[in-house]
């Protein structure tokens, strides 16, 4: 029995697994580590595109069917209680705030009596509301100047 | 698993897979595929074995486990030829091609037996183990393989003493 035994065993120690068959398998092992991540990381970033792209397109869609008034409301938040405003109908940049208040905005605070010189500028905001006679004041100033105020919204 | 440690593995277990997988298959490259599948099996395997022993003994179960599944799959190529292997991978000894071509021409179920208990040194119960199959079934098929050979090779394959049919 021994005979035939190493007869077979010498015959089929012959037979061997390609060279390229084992370089492949471990290469399977090298792109797993490489290219999964990568597939992973285009799904996910697909994922947040297509998310992004159906939030930004059903805000427009609702926007369009409210007669753009869903981009007319903000909240102003000051001293930590919370203020929804909505813009007035037939006045452009006046809002109105829950309590009664209302607030304009000018949209061009150097505007008056200036030209602009075409850059863009920042500007700082502040609004202060008096409890007590419900008024909110919109202060908007050139930061450069410091002190100039350029406008004074006053709204009751 | 390292990197460096599976080239270890596939150096140990690469033509083990791959000679048990042409013994089920009787077809190079399926057996290959077998071998790839089996050996990345073995990569992402997170159990760790208690020997070698059991790890070499894992690895041919999933090798004879793939072999099934390929072999009930409707993509199992039943067109196979050994000649053609043997001719493009002559052995060395006289006798030796003959021995290559009797083992191959064995019925599928006889020929993983065979290999398992000469080439591997297997028992019949650790083979039933492996194949799923009864000890007694594993040792009709020793025999019934042993009786082929004799009559393709005109050589008397004498039983060993653990495979002797009760």
């Amino acid at each position: 029995m021994e005979m035939k035994r190493n007869q077979f065993k010498e015959t089929f120690s012959q037979v061997h697994a390609s060279s390229a068959c084992l370089e492949e398998v471990y290469a399977m092992t090298e792109n797993r580590k490489t290219t999964r991540p990568r597939k992973f990381i285009a799904r996910r970033l697909v994922v947040l595109a297509a998310g992004a792209i159906a939030l930004v397109g059903s805000t427009i869609a609702v926007n369009a069917a409210t007669g753009n008034r869903l981009l007319r409301h903000f909240t102003v938040i000051i001293g930590g209680k919370e203020y929804q405003a909505e813009e007035i109908e037939g006045k452009e940049n006046v809002y109105q705030m829950e309590n009664g208040a209302t607030i304009t905005f000018s949209p061009n605070p150097v505007s008056s009596g200036e030209e602009s010189s075409g850059e863009e500028e920042n500007f700082e905001v502040e609004l202060e509301l008096d409890n007590e006679t419900d008024e909110a004041s919109v202060s908007v100033s050139e930061p450069a100047s410091g002190v100039s105020e350029d406008d004074t919204s006053n709204a009751r | 698993m390292t990197r460096e440690e599976f080239h270890e593995k596939i150096q140990l277990y690469g033509d083990s897979i791959f000679r048990t997988a042409l013994h089920c298959l009787r077809h190079v490259p399926d057996a290959e595929d077998v071998t790839q599948n089996v050996l990345l099996k073995l990569y992402r395997n997170q159990t760790p074995f208690a020997s070698p022993e059991h790890e070499k003994r894992w690895v041919l179960r999933v090798t004879v486990n793939e072999c099934k599944k390929l072999r009930s799959s409707a993509w199992f190529r039943h067109t196979v030829s050994m000649e053609e292997y043997q001719l493009e991978h002559p052995f060395q000894e006289p006798g030796q091609s003959e021995l290559f071509l009797a083992v191959m021409s064995l019925p599928s179920r006889y020929r993983i037996a065979v290999y398992l208990y000469y080439y591997e040194d297997y028992s019949v119960r650790e083979i039933s183990e492996m194949l799923g199959r009864k000890e007694s079934t594993v040792q009709t098929h020793l025999m019934r393989a042993r009786k082929l050979l004799k009559e393709k090779l005109q050589e008397e394959w004498s039983y060993g003493n653990e495979t002797k049919p009760v």
